[in-house]
């Protein structure tokens, strides 16, 4: 039976135009594992929202939401707050008390349980989530990952059904995600909670899910097993795909394309030029295929598709068995391919240039001083407290888009603000184009040189309107209203964000935020861009406009420099990639090469093609060696 | 980390409730000098290092303090000097100076440890039986202080990024970035108040017949300990208040006839200020002697 079942719903928040919720149905088995997706703002908060009385919106509703049999306005509320377990997307205004244990116990002090079993309970709770060393610890010494695994301890402490978690990864990095994720899995598979998740980290969550809904403009478009809903997206070209585990997305793109007669038919040749060098590929390739002929009708039902790989290791079967039955006479990309300007080896095969210019020459610039150059620099936070940076040398050439990896507390945050003066290293030197940075002046250095895009947007934003905020930055330039209003309109359009210029800042969604916040720091006109993990939580969609609009940028010279733990985004848009370890810059190439050199830290796709394919990185790497 | 903090906390309040009082009501300067050692070393033991820097502060409080009395109060027979047109610097001024810095600065000293020692939590478990809510809302305004003030510092360095530090420029920017500043804290503040609000409900606060969760228990080592800093807390008490331990200061200074009372009061209240101290010391032999026969 059925936990909740959620029957026609439709809700309008008031004096809304169109419903949030439009004649909505799903059901959640009991101990099933319900992956909720869909794009931001296509409102699957307002639907979790709905699955507990207290955090349900004002509006009118119509449909219902059954919990257990039961209309849920008939649960009472202390059965609803026991049964009923919801984890939000923010780690920290979640937590209510100053101490994790207390947080463990606010919820079973709230349900008026007695002193033994209150200890009992929270005793069993930190052993489970390993947490007992931190339990005396305050709240505000906890990373953002062991906050939001509190969240889920002092949830699971009332001992809760179903657990409904609205993106509670978001504000995660990849490590902390996954291990948020894993925690989440396990209390499924072990005590039987359902669960109910909407997430845009598919890749983490598609593989153990028993049903996948995809929301779209507040219904369900399509629910069904992870495998289904894969094809179904690729089938109709969504641009979700992008979202998609890489294993399945390539498998999508290979078989399909085989089943519509690639390489012979003329039209599918003419697709690959996109689908090689485009930058947003599940777009560009399910638009191309969609054009080559009758997909949805054919090639799904007729048996000649292997089953879709969702984990890395069931890609590696599949592309096993794929290279097993061909002869395929390129095994490799060559290792430089791309960074030169280069043809991309497959594509140069089928005599395609790389059009989009994924990578684009820099070699053209190399007189000109580097936009960064960092020799030999340490620095730490406190006179007692250990070095951060341990002789950090790293060179950044002027118009490049260099992305800085490594694990946290590496100092790869500390690097940029290094770099914008805000701390001052003790030993070493720091030189931006070419002049000392102690030279530049602070009007002259914010004024066109340097600009930092802070991890979190929203500590940008200090107006109602990003409007006004973006004029606050223009406040001390001497231009004319007009000329003022021109340039916001510029960056607006730049960055795409011209429709919300009316809009509160914290209104936006994650994405959007991001590029408000983007234009900015723009509007300083700097030549070199600092970001600090600008992809963090943001969906797959987003991403890729984000990595178009710092490609127009780079076109346009600006240098990037970019702290990241998103090793699929780095692999596929950036020039160069370093790794900072234990305070130092480790190395630094081209990301065909320093991908190609790691086995753990590196791409899906790398991973799944390592031993088949040589320096295949990206999703087209893979696809293009084996539909050669 | 002071061995002391590891009792109930009723018996580390009760101590410090006792020393603070005590130390504003004795205008004596022996017991003074008593509450301002006591002060002094528990400070260094719960701050360690970090401490010093307090202390040389104080040490320069008390200075200018002391030396600011006689200033202010000619009073006395004994005069040290004279200066402007003929205004007596006396000694009875500036030792009544020294025992009022010497008050001033050992409630300080005491709070520091207060602070470091009685945590949020250990005040809402002994307040919050008597009101519930008060307590929760204490605990959680006692979290939001440290909170805006890491949030307002990341904005700051958010914002010195993009040159809008607010430390340089003309005053009037200068103040114009600080009501930005103020303005996005705000409203940050408000936005995370929802969510906190949210996260309250969903987890059924607001409920009745909400119950706390004991972290303490007090075991027959508090109960001693307790008794003991009562019966030391009252003798200093009556002593106190039977006037045992007054003193004159102008127009000079006269400690009286050091009664029983006085004497046993000094006493108690010498071991009630190094209770704290002792136990460490005790606890530290009592480790010793059993590593050695370990």
């Amino acid at each position: 039976m059925a936990l909740f079942s959620i029957e026609n719903l439709t809700f309008s928040y008031p004096g809304a135009a169109k419903p949030a919720l439009k004649d909505l149905s799903l059901d959640i088995p009991a101990g099933s594992y319900v992956v909720l997706c869909g794009r931001s703002g296509c409102g699957k908060t307002t639907l979790l929202r709905h699955l507990k009385s207290v955090l349900t919106p004002h509006g009118s509703t119509d449909g219902r939401v059954l919990f257990d049999g039961r209309p849920l306005g008939e649960v009472g509320a202390r059965e609803q707050a026991a049964r009923i377990g919801f984890v939000l997307q923010n780690p920290d205004a979640q937590i209510v008390t100053d101490k994790v244990w207390h947080e463990l116990a606010f919820g079973l002090e709230n349900l008026g349980c007695d002193p033994e079993t209150m200890r009992l309970r929270v005793a069993e709770m930190a052993s489970y989530f390993g947490i007992q060393h931190w339990f005396h610890r305050d709240v505000a010494q906890l990373s953002g990952g062991q906050k939001q695994l509190l969240n889920l301890a002092a949830v699971m402490a009332m001992q809760p059904d179903v657990l409904v978690l609205d993106e509670p990864t978001a504000q995660l990095d990849p490590i902390a995600a996954s291990d948020f994720l894993a925690t989440v899995l396990k209390i499924n598979r072990e005590l039987g909670t359902t669960v109910f998740i909407a997430e845009h980290r598919l890749e983490e969550v598609f593989p153990h899910a028993d049903v996948v809904a995809l929301m779209e403009e507040g219904a369900i478009a399509i629910a069904g097993s992870p495998r289904e809903v894969g094809e179904r997206l690729q089938e109709s070209h969504d641009p979700m795909v992008a979202a998609l585990p890489a294993p399945l997305r390539i498998w999508g793109a290979v078989e399909r394309r085989l089943v519509e007669g690639w390489p012979g038919d003329p039209s599918g040749v003419g697709l690959s030029d996109e689908s090689l060098g485009g930058g947003l590929s599940g777009e560009s390739l399910d638009a191309a295929s969609a054009s080559a002929g009758p997909v949805g009708v054919g090639p799904l039902g007729d048996g000649r598709l292997s089953t879709a790989p969702l984990t890395v290791r069931g890609g590696r079967t599949w592309l096993g068995d794929w290279c097993r039955g061909r002869q395929l006479p390129v095994r490799a990309i060559p290792e430089m391919a791309g960074e030169t300007g280069a043809m991309r080896p497959a594509a140069a095969e089928m005599g395609q240039s790389n059009a989009a210019g994924v990578i684009r020459p820099v070699a053209a610039k190399a007189n000109h001083p580097a936009a960064v150059e960092m020799k030999e620099v340490w620095f730490r936070y406190g006179r007692e407290l250990p070095d951060v940076l341990r002789g950090v040398t790293l060179s950044v050439p002027e118009g490049q888009f260099r992305v800085l990896l490594g694990g946290n507390g590496t100092g790869k945050s500390t690097v940029l603000r290094v770099l914008t003066g805000a701390l001052k290293p003790y030993r070493g030197s720091v030189s931006l184009f070419g002049s000392k940075l102690k030279n530049w002046r602070d009007d002259e250095l914010f004024r066109g040189c340097v600009a930092m895009l802070p991890q979190d947007p929203l500590s940008l934003f200090v107006t109602d309107s990003l409007k006004d905020d973006l004029a606050e930055m223009l406040s001390g330039a001497k231009l004319g209203p007009e000329q003022r209003c021109e340039r916001i309109e510029e960056v607006a359009q730049l960055c795409e964000v011209t429709g919300l210029l009316d809009d509160h800042p914290f209104d936006l969604s994650g994405g959007e935020q991001q590029r408000a916040a983007l234009a900015k720091v723009l509007l300083t006109e700097p030549r070199l861009l600092l970001l600090d993990e600008p992809t963090k939580g943001i969906d797959a969609v987003f991403k890729a406009q984000l990595a178009e609009l710092l490609r127009r940028l780079t076109d346009n010279g600006v240098t990037i420099l970019m702290v990241s733990h998103d090793v699929e985004f780095c692999a596929r848009y950036a020039d160069e990639a370093s790794l900072l370890f234990d305070g130092a810059v480790v190395s630094s190439n081209p990301p065909r090469r320093f991908f190609s050199q790691n086995s753990f830290y590196t791409t899906a796709a790398n991973r799944m093609s390592r031993g088949f394919f040589e320096n295949a990185i990206t999703d087209q790497d893979v696809i293009s060696l084996c539909l050669q | 980390m002071s061995s002391f903090e590891s009792f109930h906390p009723l018996v580390t309040f009760f101590f410090f409730a006792s020393v603070i009082v005590l130390g504003v009501c004795f205008l004596n300067p022996l017991f003074s000098a008593v509450g301002l050692l006591g002060a002094a070393l528990m400070h260094l033991r719960t701050r360690g290092k970090e401490g010093l820097r307090l202390l040389g502060g104080m040490a320069i409080a008390f200075v200018v303090l002391s030396l600011l009395n006689p200033l202010f109060n000619p009073a006395g027979d004994t005069v040290l000097f004279t200066y402007g047109p003929n205004r007596p610097f006396t000694l009875q001024s500036l030792v009544f100076g020294m025992v009022t810095a010497a008050m001033f600065v050992t409630v300080i000293l005491w709070f520091s440890s207060f602070n470091a020692i009685m945590t949020g939590e250990k005040i809402t478990y002994l307040f919050g039986r008597m009101a519930p809510s008060l307590s929760l809302t204490l605990t959680m305004v006692l979290r939001l202080v440290p909170t805006y003030r890491r949030k307002l510092r990341s904005i700051m360095d958010a914002r010195a990024g993009i040159g809008k530090s607010g430390a340089t420029g003309p005053l009037t920017s200068r103040v114009r970035n600080g009501g930005a500043l103020l303005s996005l804290l705000a409203t940050w503040a408000f936005e995370s108040a929802l969510v906190t609000a949210d996260s309250m409900r969903s987890r059924g606060f607001g409920l009745a017949g909400r119950t706390c969760f004991a972290a303490y228990r007090f075991t027959l080592r508090d109960g001693v300990l307790l008794a003991i800093e009562m019966l030391l807390t009252a003798l200093c008490a009556v002593a106190l208040m039977t006037g045992a331990t007054a003193v004159e200061y102008f127009p000079v200074i006269s400690l009286g006839c050091p009664t029983v009372l006085f004497w046993l009061a000094l006493l108690s209240y010498v071991s009630l200020v190094l209770i704290p101290t002792f136990i460490d010391c005790w606890e530290h032999i009592l480790w010793r002697f059993s590593l050695s026969r370990i």
